[in-house]
């Protein structure tokens, strides 16, 4: 402050300066321990698994001697069911937001009631979906054991927030652009899938990204439908798989102690391909950010 | 409500339009998009039910109060009509031409590629009349297009629907009195009544006539009320 | 320009998936042999169940690879003992580890789901050991009616003292494997007379590091696991040595207890159960031909205790009566 403040400016407001202060702190604080925590998980993660991160991890076949063990197999299952999750997911769950979006009518008491069973679904435990997953896909429809079936039920556990994530990007289109589309005589579909849908595809790619990012950590419904932990060979459509997290638990239930670092050393890469399928998530959307 | 030059429309019937026409009513998307409560007198037809909807919209343009491009390429904004309806003949020409009309072109004929919403307001208004003019309406109806553009761009606007008007028959809605008198030729005067049973407010058409009739010798009483500026 | 994104987005997803349908085919081998071609063969053999057999058979695994066997896609699955048995009598899997004998109730749910005959093979032997914290210095050995007292259902022996008179005054704290382990099912049976039959008030975990990490971290702890979770863990924790009931002995786990028959009544062998159907086909006969040939080799891998000469013998009779009569059908 300048000496040219006057004395009753300076001295009147203390108390509420203060609390305005200790308001900051307590958030900064809050924060701290949040992202404290995630930290020190990460430190923790990568000094223990820096020295197993080589290429024999990457390249090599699982093995009971630790030494020798890689996780090849694993982390290609994983990149499969990504793939398939995408495949599945996105065109569902945003032909789905669109429908809610765009085309239900509202005051009908089963387009709420989707709309609500959808936003419940979303919380609902992976390993539930693993339950009946085992129960309709596995053994009911008789799919088995499969990289398949492991696709469908990731895809049944982020469908919802790709639902919800979808019905956001589409409801951020400013109404102007289907009233501009409209005006000039286009029918309803091409209006959704010439202006809406473009339009809102940073939003829907962000989101499906996320979720499936979401798809390539689970564990639990994995474990339900049978991700089976010894596979020394690359993993094929039909053919049984295990994957990255399944493995990683695996290993860490192991009694030789060079599998924990070995875990930690595959939880090394796992968190690598999450971040950089966020980081395409945060580049889509940086990339086709759109002002109106 | 002003009107320009309505050849076809008939004027016997335009009292037809008054019809559930209510400012708030036209502003809200599903009516104006709907067209069900607007009994618009249209090639002498009644269009009510059984209308096709996206035809309709396709022979009457529309420009917004806001411009509103649409978040792609300038090219794109225009071209999207002519796609949608599956018009023959080559679309740079008759974005081209749809530019100039809009007198557009010369401004950004060399940035046909550069996104809609680089554009200034003006501009961006511009841009829409020009999207209204490539799927050649019969009608063009503007809801206060100028409101939300500073003076120059107002000008420019309305210099533009005085080359349209040889070519287009131009409806426009305005609550600026002289904007009315400076582009229209014919003028229609809309207010709203109370219904008695207390059942809401009603558009009603007051007075219909040209332009500088409408502003001098006024027939009705509430005319010369509002173009005297005794009320609104 | 206006929906090329999309129509792009969707094109490389549609092309990936073609990529995946690359589907990998089973063939079955054909006519059986004494001897097995290894790099001949091809098909798969699935094996799931007890965790603790889980590492043996995944040893077993790699090595028949080695040997020659990349055509054979082989997998093991850890769904634990009783979910191997129930994947089995669905007819699901090939082979099923096991850390205990196949119950009567699970028996039955073979024959309804009618997967025709099984055999039983022992594979490899274990020593279940029971654990203590290194500053523990009274307790070096323990009799079956002590481990009894402190185990059995109803116990409230919270308190080493309570243990066996001279014992300290130092709590007692109880960790041990969940209710669905093959291990919680023999080493109640052994000590406590009945399957299943045990004091629940301790910290359980299916996890036998948690075990291992609840024990080292209290200086009253005991718990009991498989051999190997010792042997990996042995600077952080003491094995109990237990009276032989014949004897009276006091005899340390070991492999050479085990083997000599003395380590009892812990010892505990592992089985891996095999259909009778499988037999008919050439890679699951060269798979278990090559374990009872290598037995030694994967044991030492996997850090099991191997079969001894009797038990070896007994298994490869039973292997080759299985072979012919799958030839015979």
């Amino acid at each position: 402050m300048t000496t040219a403040v006057p004395t009753s400016l300076a001295g009147g407001p203390r108390r509420r300066v203060w609390r305005n202060r200790l308001f900051q702190l307590a958030m900064l604080s809050c924060m701290f321990v949040a992202f404290g925590t995630l930290a020190l998980l990460l430190a923790d993660t990568l000094i223990t698994g820096w020295p197993e991160l080589s290429r024999r991890l990457l390249t090599g076949l699982p093995s009971t001697v630790p030494g020798e063990a890689g996780a090849r197999p694993a982390i290609l299952a994983t990149l499969y069911l990504g793939l398939l999750v995408l495949v599945f997911s996105v065109p569902i769950g945003v032909l789905t937001a669109i429908y809610l979006e765009e085309y239900a009518n509202r005051e009908r008491w089963w387009n709420r009631a989707i709309e609500v069973n959808i936003q419940n679904l979303a919380a609902v435990p992976a390993i539930v979906y693993g339950i009946l997953g085992l129960a309709f896909i596995v053994r009911g429809i008789g799919v088995g054991r499969v990289v398949l079936a492991g696709g469908l039920i990731l895809t049944l556990v982020v469908l919802p927030t790709v639902v919800v994530a979808s019905r956001e990007a589409i409801r951020a289109v400013p109404d102007s652009i289907r009233q501009g589309a409209f005006a000039l005589g286009a029918t309803k579909w091409q209006v959704v899938w010439r202006q809406v849908l473009p339009a809102s595809i940073p939003g829907i790619a962000t989101g499906s990204i996320l979720a499936l990012s979401r798809a390539v950590g689970e564990t639990a419904p994995l474990i339900m439908v049978g991700a089976i932990t010894y596979v020394a060979f690359n993993p094929s459509l039909f053919g049984p798989y295990t994957a990255l997290p399944v493995q990683i638990y695996n290993w860490t239930k192991q009694p030789d102690p060079g599998f924990q670092t070995l875990a930690a050393a595959a939880a090394i890469v796992l968190l690598a391909i999450v971040l950089s399928m966020n980081a395409v998530a945060i580049f889509l959307r940086n990339r086709y950010r759109k002002q109106w | 409500m002003t009107q320009m030059e309505a050849p076809r429309i008939d004027s016997s019937r335009i009292a037809e339009v008054s019809h559930g026409l209510d400012r708030s009513e036209v502003e809200s998307r599903e009516r104006v998009f709907s067209v069900r409560d607007l009994s618009v007198a249209y090639h002498g037809n009644v269009a009510l039910e059984n209308v096709e909807l996206v035809e309709i919209r396709r022979r009457i343009g529309m420009v917004f109060q806001k411009p509103n491009p649409f978040p792609k390429s300038i090219y794109d904004n225009i071209a999207f009509g002519p796609r949608v309806l599956g018009m023959k003949g080559s679309l740079d020409e008759r974005v081209e031409q749809a530019l100039h009309q809009a007198a557009l072109w010369d401004e950004v004929k060399d940035r046909l590629k550069d996104g809609a919403l680089g554009l200034s307001g003006g501009q961006q208004q511009r841009l829409c009349i020009a999207r209204a003019l490539a799927v050649e309406p019969d009608v063009i109806l503007m809801d206060e297009p100028a409101s939300a553009l500073d003076p120059i761009s107002t000008t420019r606007i309305e210099d533009l629907m005085h080359e349209l008007k040889r070519d287009y028959t131009i409806v426009i809605v305005t609550h600026n009195m002289q904007q009315a008198a400076r582009v229209a030729d014919m003028t229609a005067f809309f207010s709203v009544d109370v219904e008695e049973d207390g059942s809401g407010r009603r558009g009603i058409l007051v007075e219909y006539d040209a332009t500088t009739k409408i502003f001098t010798t006024p027939s009705d009483k509430r005319t010369e009320d509002y173009v005297t500026g005794r009320f609104g | 320009m206006k929906n090329v994104l999309g129509r792009r987005g969707l094109a490389v997803v549609f092309g990936a998936a073609a990529c995946l349908g690359l589907v990998s085919t089973a063939i079955a081998g054909l006519a059986a042999g004494p001897t097995y071609n290894l790099k001949k063969l091809k098909g798969s053999v699935t094996a799931d169940g007890s965790s603790t057999v889980g590492p043996y058979t995944t040893a077993a695994a790699e090595l028949f690879r080695r040997a020659g066997a990349t055509g054979v896609q082989l997998t093991v699955g850890i769904s634990g003992t009783g979910g191997g048995f129930q994947r089995f009598c669905k007819g699901e899997i090939d082979l099923s580890d096991a850390s205990r004998p196949m119950r009567n109730s699970e028996a039955a749910a073979c024959k309804t789901n009618s997967i025709g005959s099984w055999r039983a093979f022992t594979v490899a032997n274990d020593a279940l050991t029971v654990v203590v914290n290194q500053q523990n210095t009274w307790a070096r050995c323990l009799t079956v009616a002590e481990l009894k007292k402190i185990w059995e259902p109803g116990s409230k022996v919270d308190n080493w003292k309570d243990v066996r008179a001279g014992f300290p005054d130092v709590p007692l704290k109880l960790f041990g494997p969940g209710t669905d382990s093959g291990t919680f099912d023999y080493f109640t049976e052994a000590i406590n007379g009945r399957a299943r039959a045990s004091r629940s008030d301790y910290q359980a975990s299916e996890d036998d590091n948690v075990l291992v990490q609840g024990v080292s971290g209290e200086r009253g702890g005991m718990a009991y696991f498989g051999f190997s979770y010792f042997t990996e863990n042995q600077s952080r924790l003491n094995a109990i040595q237990i009276a032989n009931p014949k004897t009276s002995q006091c005899v340390a786990p070991s492999k050479a207890t085990v083997f000599n028959n003395s380590y009892r009544p812990l010892a505990r062998p592992l089985f891996i159960y095999a259909k009778g159907s499988s037999f008919a086909r050439t890679e699951v006969q060269a798979f278990l031909d090559y374990i009872f040939d290598n037995e030694v080799a994967i044991a030492n891998r996997a850090d099991f205790i191997s079969l001894t000469p009797k038990q070896l013998k007994r298994a490869r009779t039973n292997f080759i009566l299985a072979v012919k009569a799958a030839k015979r059908t």
